[in-house]
C-alpha cells in the first residue's frame, strides 16, 4: 500500500519541484496551506484545495485549514497526523520540525536546503537535542555536504543521504539563451524583500559598497527603496529575459546558503560573479575566476563582464560548469527518485543515534566489538569545559585536553570502557567531543544535572545520586578525579580512586592567591589532599612535580610511589587538521601576513605576561612589522593591560579566545617564534611539545623541568635565564632572523621528546596506576 | 571608442555643467558611444548619468578616452582617474586662490588650500592633454608646470541656444525698467569678483550725479561664502544711493538681465567668469571687463572694454552715456560670437581637437631617443637602470616621461618586462644595493610587514598605488589579497632575492 506523506513546505520553487516529484513518484502527498500572517516572499500562499488526496474529505478540509507554520501542534492535530499519515516530510525551517517532532510519532523526514544559521545550535539553544538524537525514524536530508559544514556532528550523524535540489522547470525553458542576446552592461544581483531586516542589511552593505548605476537589483519587494537600480517584482519569464540580457550575475551572500538566481543565471549560460566564503564558494573546486575576494577584486571582474571580456568570460563559465550541473533536474530528479524511495519504503525504518536511559548517554546500535566488562569512571561534569566552534567540539581548557588523550589511549591500547560524567547542559558538545569512542561502545557518558545552581540543594542531591550510581556499579574498576578541588563529592566514592595533579601552584609561588581569596584556596587544598590520601593512585606528568608533591602535603614521602609519573603525548592530535579553507582566510585575515610571537597560555601571574610585553616592545624596535599574538585576557593580571597602554602595544596584540587544537596548530605553524616567559610550571610546558612538533622556533626561559628532560642538549633550545630581558631579546632577535638555523638545532629535543611522550609509554604508565585499583596501598591516615 | 565625462555636478546651471552638456552633445551628434559620470550618479538633467564607480567598469580599453571636467578638491576622483586603463583629457576651470576667502570664511579657506593641493595631483595625471578655455587657464596651467604641448585651447560650451528663448523674468524686467542705465554682473558671488569695488564705483558715480546708474548682481552665491555674503550685504544696506539689486541666479534672471540691460560688467581679473562673458556676446549685450582676465580674451578688443581697476569707474562712465559705442560693441560682439562661439562652431573645434589628441597619442618614437629626465623615486643608479631600459623598449610616447605617474608606469614595465628582456637590468635588480632598496621602500606604519616586492608593487603598479593607501591593517590586507592575484611573479622574484640578500648580509655581519 502507498504510504501516505504529510509534506510541510511552502516555497513557490519546492512546491513545483520535489512535491511535484514525490507524487510522480506515486506517493500520496499532502501539503497544507500556507496561511500564516507571517509575511515570506518565497512562499506560495496559493490554497491547493485540489490536490489528489484519499483523506476523508472532513479531515482534508480540516487540515487544510490548520495554520502549520511557525505553530505547535495542537492535540486534534496531532491525532490527526498520527491515525493519517506513514511519513512527515519537513523542510526548510527547524521549528516547524520541532513542532512536528513533538506531534507525530511516526517517521520524520527533514529536508533542508542551506541555512544562515546552525541548525544544530538551534536545536541545542532550544533544548530539543534529545528529541533529535534520541528519537526513532529521523534522517535529516541535507541538498549539499557543504551545506552543512558547520553542524556539529550529531547532526551529520542523522544525515544518512544528501540528495539536491533543482532549479524551477521554467529556467530549463530558457538554457543558454545569455550567449545569443545582447547584453546590456549591467550586472543582475538578488536583493528581495529589502524591507525585512536581513536583506535590508545585505541591501545596505551592497548600497554602500558598490554605489554604481551598473547594476541591477532583482527580486520582489514589498516597499521599494528610492533607488532606480531596484527593478522590484517581475513575472518569471521576464526575469529570465532580463537575466540573459545583464552582462553577467554578482551573488553578494556570505551566509551559508546558496539562493537560487546564481544558479539561474547559470542555467542560462551567463557568468556568475561570487564572494569568497560563501557557500557558492564551496561549490566550485578551487578558487575559480568567478571569485571575487572583495570590491577592489569585484571591481575588475565586473569591468571584465562589462567589457564582455571573452577569455574571462569562457573561464568563468567553464569554471562554473560543475556547479550548474549540481540543480540539474537531470542529475537531480534521479537521486531524488532513488533517495526518496529508499526512505519512504516500508524497510527504511531507522534506529535512534542514542540511547537515553537512566541518566547515561550511549550508543543505541550495538558496536561490533563486546561490550566492555570493566569501566574506569572520569568526572568531568563542570561546565566550559568544552564548546562548540565552526560545528566541531573542541576542549578550550587543559583538563578536557588531558582527558581525551587519556580516553583515546585506553580506547586504543586496552579493552578498558570509560564512564565520563558531563552536565546536562553540556551533553551534545560532550556526546561530539567523544563520538568516535562513543560509538566504538566504548565511552558512555553519565549525565547530572546541576542546572542553573550549582550549588543548589537540586545538584547536591544529583551528585550523591551520582555518587550512589558508581558505587552500587559492579563493574567499575575506578574512577579518575582529573582536578584537586572540583569534584569534592569523589570523596563519597567507595570504588578505588585516582587523581591526576599535573601540579600544584599555590606550593610554588607562595604567598600568592589562586582562586578569590587564600582562605578558598586553602579550603581547595583541603580537599585535594583528602583525595590524595583516599585515592590508590596519583597521576603526574613530570618527576619534577611529584618530588615536590610530598612537601606540597600532598602525599607523605613514604607514599611517593603512588605518585606515577606520565608524560603528556601531544595533546590534541587527531584534532589539528580541521581547519576549513575559510577559516585558514579567517585566520590570515586576522594576522594580515605579519610575523608574529606566540604564547598561548591563560594570564596567570608566573606566566609573565607583562614581562612578554616587555619584550615584545623591545623586539618591536628592530621589527616594527612583529604582532604578538594571545590567547589570554590582559585584564587577569593586574598591571599587564596598563602596561600594555602605556607603551601603545594593544594595537600590536592580536588576540584569539577560546581556540581549538586546529587553530591552535594554525598558529603554531605560522609563529615566528614562540616566547614562553613563564617562571613556574609545575609540569613541562605543553606548549613546547607543541611548537616543536610544528617546527616553532622556541624561546623559553630555562625552567628545571626543561633542563631535566634536555639534560646535556641544552643548547639545541633558545633558553633564558628568567626576566632577563637583554636575555631574551637577544634570543627572540636570533630566532627571528635565523629561523631555519633555530629548527634545525631544536628538533633534536623534538626526538627525545617524542621518545619521551608517546602514547605506547603514556598508556603503559596509565596501566601501572590502574593496577592499583586491584592492589590497593594501604590506606594513610 | 567609448568616450566618458566625468564632471563633478552635472545641473543645468552652472558653467562647468553647460560645457560638459555641450560635449556631450557634440560626441552624441557624431555618433559617438558617451556617457556621463557623477560623483553620486545623480543629475538634474533628463539624461542617463552613471555614478563615478561604474568609470572603471565601462573604461576598461586602452583606446577609450574619458574627459574629466577638473574639480577641485575630489581626491577620490582621482584616485578613480588615476586607475584606468584608457587615455585621459583633463578640462582646467580654474580654482580661486585661498588667500582671497581668507578674511571671510575659515572653512572656504581651508576648502580653497585643499583645491590649490588637489589641483598639483590633478595635473600629475597622465592626461594626454589638458583643455583650457583661454589663454590666460593656458598660462594658469604652464605656471603649474603642464608642458605647454599637452595645453590646447577651446572655448567652453555654453547654454546661449538653449536659454535664448526663454520668457522674460517679470521681476528683474521690472526692475530694469525702474533704471535709465543698467548694468549686470553675473559672476559668482565671492571675493575673487571684486563686487566690493564694483560697489563703491556704482554707489559713487549715482551719488556724484554724473550718471543714473544701477547695479543688477546675479552672480550664483556660493554656499561655504556666507560670511562674505552677509559683508556684501551689509555695505550695500550701508550705500546712500539706493543703486543695487540683488537678482536670484536663474537662467530666467540673467536672460532678462542680458537682454535688457545696457552692459555687462566683470571686475574680476585672471581665470573666471569666461562662461558668462559668452553668454553676453551670445545676447550682444557689451562687456566691460578686467584686462588680463578671460572675459576680455572671450570678448576680444572690439567687443568689449578692457580696463583696470583704477580706470573702471571713468570706463563706465565713458561707455554707458555713449549710446554709438555701445551700438558698435553690441555689433562687434555678435559678430564675434558667430564666428567663434556658435555652437557648431565649438562643436566643430571640439571634436577636431580630440581627433588632433588622438592623433598625437598615436605618436610614438624610438626609446633611446628620449631623455630620461626627472626624479625616479630614489632608484639606485637610476639612469643606468632606465637607460638600459630604453635600449630594449619598444618605441615610446613622446611624453613618456612627463609626469610622475608615467615615469611610475615605465618603472613598472621595467619590472615586469624588462627585466626579462635584458640580462643587465636583470642583473640590476639582483644587485643587493637595489634589493635594500626595495626592502627598505617607504610604506605607511600599518604596512610595515610588505616584503620587498609587496613595496615595489605598491610603488609602481599605478592601479595599486591608487587604489591602496595603506592607512588601516584592512587596507594592507585588501593589497597583499590583490598582489598575490594581480603582481606578476617578477615582483615575486625580486622579494624572494631580497629575502635571500637580507640572510646573506645577515650571515656576513655575523
Amino acid at each position: 500500500m502507498t504510504r501516505r506523506i504529510f509534506w510541510l513546505g511552502m516555497h513557490k520553487v519546492l512546491k513545483r519541484t520535489e512535491l511535484k516529484q514525490l507524487r510522480q513518484l506515486g506517493y500520496e502527498v499532502f501539503n497544507p496551506a500556507y496561511i500564516s500572517p507571517i509575511y515570506d516572499q518565497s512562499a506560495d500562499r496559493r490554497i491547493d484545495d485540489d490536490q489528489p488526496t484519499t483523506l476523508p474529505a472532513e479531515i482534508f478540509a480540516e487540515l487544510l485549514q490548520h495554520d502549520f507554520f511557525y505553530t505547535e501542534v495542537p492535540s486534534r492535530i496531532a491525532e490527526l497526523l498520527n491515525a493519517y499519515f506513514d511519513v512527515v516530510i519537513v523542510t526548510i525551517n527547524i521549528d516547524w520540525l520541532l513542532a512536528l517532532l513533538k506531534a507525530f510519532t511516526g517517521q520524520v523526514i527533514y529536508r533542508i536546503y542551506g541555512q544562515p544559521y546552525s541548525l544544530s545550535d538551534e536545536v541545542i539553544n532550544k533544548g530539543r537535542w534529545l528529541d533529535l538524537v534520541g528519537r526513532d525514524n529521523l534522517s535529516i536530508v541535507p541538498f549539499a555536504t557543504e551545506s552543512v559544514r558547520n553542524e556539529h556532528g550529531w547532526f551529520l550523524d542523522l544525515c544518512p543521504y544528501v540528495v539536491p535540489y533543482q532549479i524551477p522547470d521554467d529556467t530549463f525553458t530558457q538554457s543558454g539563451t545569455w550567449a545569443s542576446q545582447p547584453h546590456r552592461q549591467l550586472i543582475a544581483v538578488s536583493i528581495p524583500n529589502i524591507e525585512n531586516p536581513y536583506y535590508n542589511t545585505v541591501y545596505n552593505n551592497f548600497a554602500n559598497t558598490f554605489p554604481g548605476s551598473s547594476f541591477q537589483i532583482f527580486g520582489p519587494q514589498r516597499a521599494v527603496p528610492p533607488d532606480p537600480r531596484i527593478v522590484g517584482n517581475l513575472e518569471r519569464l521576464e526575469f529570465l529575459r532580463r537575466l540573459a540580457s545583464a552582462s553577467g550575475y554578482m551573488y553578494l551572500y556570505t551566509d551559508w546558503v546558496c539562493y537560487l538566481p546564481p544558479i539561474e543565471m547559470m542555467e542560462l549560460g551567463g557568468p556568475v560573479l561570487y564572494r569568497a566564503g560563501s557557500l557558492l564558494s564551496a561549490f566550485y573546486d578551487k578558487a575559480s575566476p568567478g571569485q571575487f575576494l572583495d570590491k577592489v577584486t569585484a571591481d575588475k571582474k565586473i569591468g571584465l563582464l562589462i567589457a564582455q571580456d571573452r577569455g574571462f568570460i569562457n573561464e568563468v563559465l567553464s569554471a562554473q560548469e560543475s556547479v550548474r550541473t549540481r540543480y540539474d533536474r537531470k542529475i537531480v530528479i534521479p537521486i531524488f527518485n532513488e533517495v526518496f524511495t529508499k526512505l519512504l519504503g516500508p524497510s527504511a525504518e531507522t534506529g535512534r543515534l542514542l540511547r537515553y536511559e537512566n541518566a547515561i548517554a550511549s550508543v543505541s546500535k550495538a558496536p561490533s566489538t563486546p561490550a566492555p566488562t570493566r569501566w574506569l569512571g572520569v568526572f568531568l561534569h563542570a561546565d566550559g569545559l568544552l564548546g562548540f566552534s565552526k560545528g566541531r567540539a573542541h576542549a578550550f581548557e587543559g583538563i578536557p585536553r588531558v582527558v581525551d588523550i587519556i580516553v583515546s589511549t585506553l580506547v586504543e591500547f586496552s579493552d578498558l570502557g570509560v564512564v565520563v560524567t558531563c552536565t546536562g547542559s553540556a551533553l551534545p558538545v560532550f556526546h561530539d567531543f567523544f563520538s568516535a569512542a562513543i560509538k566504538q561502545g566504548r565511552v558512555v557518558l553519565r549525565v547530572i544535572n546541576l542546572g542553573s545552581h550549582p550549588e543548589g540543594l537540586k545538584a547536591k542531591l544529583e551528585r550523591l545520586w551520582l555518587i550512589e550510581d558508581f558505587n552500587s556499579n559492579s563493574e567499575i574498576l575506578g574512577v579518575l578525579v582529573p582536578h584537586y578541588y572540583l569534584f569534592p563529592e569523589a570523596l563519597l566514592l567507595s570504588c578505588p580512586l585516582f587523581l591526576y595533579l599535573p601540579d600544584y601552584f599555590p606550593h610554588l609561588m607562595p604567598g600568592t592567591v589562586f582562586d578569590t581569596s587564600a582562605e578558598k584556596d586553602a579550603e581547595n587544598k583541603r580537599v585535594g589532599v583528602a583525595i590524595a590520601a583516599k585515592c590508590e593512585g596519583i597521576l603526574t606528568n613530570s618527576h619534577y612535580t611529584r618530588n615536590y608533591l610530598p612537601d606540597a602535603g600532598f602525599v607523605p614521602a613514604y607514599a611517593l610511589e603512588k605518585v606515577i609519573v606520565a608524560p603528556l603525548p601531544l595533546l590534541g592530535a587527531g584534532r589539528q587538521d580541521t581547519l576549513t579553507a575559510t577559516e585558514i582566510a579567517e585566520m590570515e585575515d586576522k594576522i594580515a601576513g605579519r610575523r608574529f610571537i606566540f604564547y598561548p597560555t591563560a594570564n596567570r601571574p608566573n606566566k609573565q605576561i607583562a614581562f612578554l610585553l616587555k619584550i615584545f616592545a623591545a623586539t618591536r624596535l628592530l621589527h616594527p612589522d612583529l604582532v604578538l599574538v594571545l590567547t589570554c585576557d590582559l585584564a587577569s593580571v593586574p598591571g599587564v593591560a596598563e602596561y600594555a597602554d602605556q607603551v601603545r602595544l594593544r594595537p600590536h596584540i592580536v588576540f584569539f579566545s577560546r581556540i581549538g587544537d586546529d587553530m591552535l596548530a594554525w598558529l603554531y605553524r605560522n609563529a615566528s617564534a614562540l616566547c614562553l616567559t613563564t617562571t613556574m610550571e609545575g609540569n613541562f610546558p605543553p606548549q613546547i611539545q607543541e611548537a616543536l612538533t610544528f617546527d616553532t622556533p622556541v624561546v623559553a626561559t630555562r625552567l628545571p623541568m626543561i633542563t631535566e628532560i634536555l639534560q646535556d642538549r641544552e643548547e639545541s633550545l633558545l633558553l633564558c635565564n628568567a626576566l632577563d630581558i637583554d636575555d631574551f631579546c637577544e634570543k627572540l632577535l636570533f630566532a627571528l632572523s635565523r629561523p631555519e638555523e633555530v629548527r634545525e638545532r631544536q628538533r633534536v629535543m623534538w626526538r627525545v621528546l617524542h621518545e619521551r611522550s608517546s602514547r605506547e609509554r603514556f598508556y603503559s604508565q596509565l596501566e601501572v596506576l590502574l593496577s592499583r585499583a586491584d592492589q590497593p596501598l594501604k590506606k594513610v591516615a | 571608442m567609448a568616450v566618458g565625462i566625468v564632471i563633478p555636478d552635472w545641473t543645468a546651471d552652472t558653467v562647468e555643467a553647460d560645457d560638459a552638456l555641450g560635449m556631450f552633445i557634440a560626441l552624441r551628434r557624431k555618433g559617438v558611444n558617451v556617457r556621463v559620470f557623477t560623483p553620486t550618479g545623480k543629475t538634474s538633467l533628463p539624461l542617463p548619468v552613471l555614478h563615478r564607480d561604474d568609470l572603471g567598469y565601462v573604461f576598461s580599453k586602452p583606446e577609450d578616452l574619458v574627459i574629466y571636467h577638473q574639480s577641485a578638491g575630489d581626491q577620490a576622483m582621482l584616485s578613480y582617474l588615476n586607475r584606468l586603463p584608457c587615455r585621459l583629457i583633463v578640462k582646467y576651470h580654474g580654482t580661486a586662490p585661498a588667500t582671497s576667502m581668507l578674511p571671510f570664511s575659515e572653512a572656504a579657506t581651508r576648502a580653497a588650500r585643499r583645491q590649490r593641493i588637489s589641483l598639483g595631483s590633478t595635473l600629475q595625471l597622465p592626461a594626454d592633454a589638458f583643455l583650457a578655455a583661454t589663454s590666460v587657464q593656458a598660462g594658469e596651467l604652464r605656471k603649474f608646470g603642464v608642458p605647454a604641448d599637452r595645453i590646447s585651447i577651446l572655448p567652453l560650451f555654453h547654454a546661449v541656444d538653449r536659454i535664448c528663448d526663454l520668457a522674460d523674468d517679470l521681476n528683474t524686467l521690472q526692475a530694469v525698467e525702474a533704471h535709465a542705465i543698467n548694468l549686470a554682473s553675473l559672476d559668482d558671488v565671492g571675493p575673487w569678483a571684486a563686487l566690493e569695488l564694483l560697489l563703491d564705483i556704482v554707489d559713487r558715480l549715482t551719488l556724484s550725479g554724473s550718471m543714473p546708474l544701477h547695479l543688477h548682481l546675479a552672480g550664483r552665491q556660493v554656499p561655504e561664502l556666507e560670511a562674505y555674503n552677509a559683508i556684501l550685504m551689509r555695505r550695500v544696506s550701508h550705500l546712500t544711493s539706493n543703486s543695487i539689486t540683488f537678482h536670484p541666479s536663474t537662467p530666467e534672471v540673467r536672460v532678462t538681465l542680458l537682454r535688457h540691460c545696457d552692459a555687462v560688467v566683470t571686475a574680476q581679473h585672471g581665470v573666471g567668469p569666461e562662461g558668462r562673458s559668452l553668454e553676453a556676446l551670445g545676447f550682444g549685450c557689451p562687456v566691460i571687463a578686467a584686462s588680463n582676465s578671460d572675459a576680455a580674451e572671450i570678448c576680444g578688443p572690439d567687443a568689449s572694454c578692457v580696463t583696470t581697476p583704477l580706470q573702471l569707474a571713468g570706463e563706465l562712465r565713458r561707455v554707458l552715456l555713449d549710446q554709438e559705442l555701445l551700438a558698435e560693441l553690441r555689433k562687434a560682439g555678435q559678430a564675434r560670437f558667430t564666428t567663434l562661439f556658435r555652437t557648431p562652431v565649438l562643436e566643430a573645434r571640439f571634436i577636431d581637437e580630440l581627433i588632433a589628441i588622438k592623433q598625437r597619442s598615436l605618436i610614438r618614437v624610438a626609446a633611446s631617443t628620449l631623455q630620461p629626465g626627472g626624479e625616479w623615486f630614489g632608484i639606485p643608479e637610476s639612469a643606468k637602470l632606465v637607460q638600459a631600459a630604453l635600449a630594449i623598449s619598444p618605441p615610446l610616447r613622446p611624453m613618456a616621461f612627463d609626469g610622475i605617474e608615467r615615469r611610475r608606469s615605465f618603472v613598472d614595465w621595467i619590472l615586469r618586462e624588462g627585466s626579462t628582456r635584458s640580462a643587465q637590468i636583470s642583473r640590476q635588480l639582483n644587485d643587493p644595493r637595489f634589493l635594500a632598496y626595495a626592502t627598505s621602500m617607504e610604506v605607511p606604519r600599518a604596512a610595515l610587514q610588505l616584503d620587498a616586492g609587496m613595496r615595489l608593487f605598491w610603488t609602481f603598479d599605478r592601479f595599486a598605488h591608487a587604489e591602496f593607501n595603506l592607512g588601516s591593517r584592512e587596507d594592507v590586507l585588501r593589497l597583499m589579497r590583490w598582489y598575490k592575484l594581480e603582481a606578476s611573479d617578477r615582483y615575486k622574484v625580486i622579494a624572494d632575492a631580497a629575502a635571500r640578500c637580507n640572510v646573506v648580509k645577515l650571515e656576513e655581519a655575523l
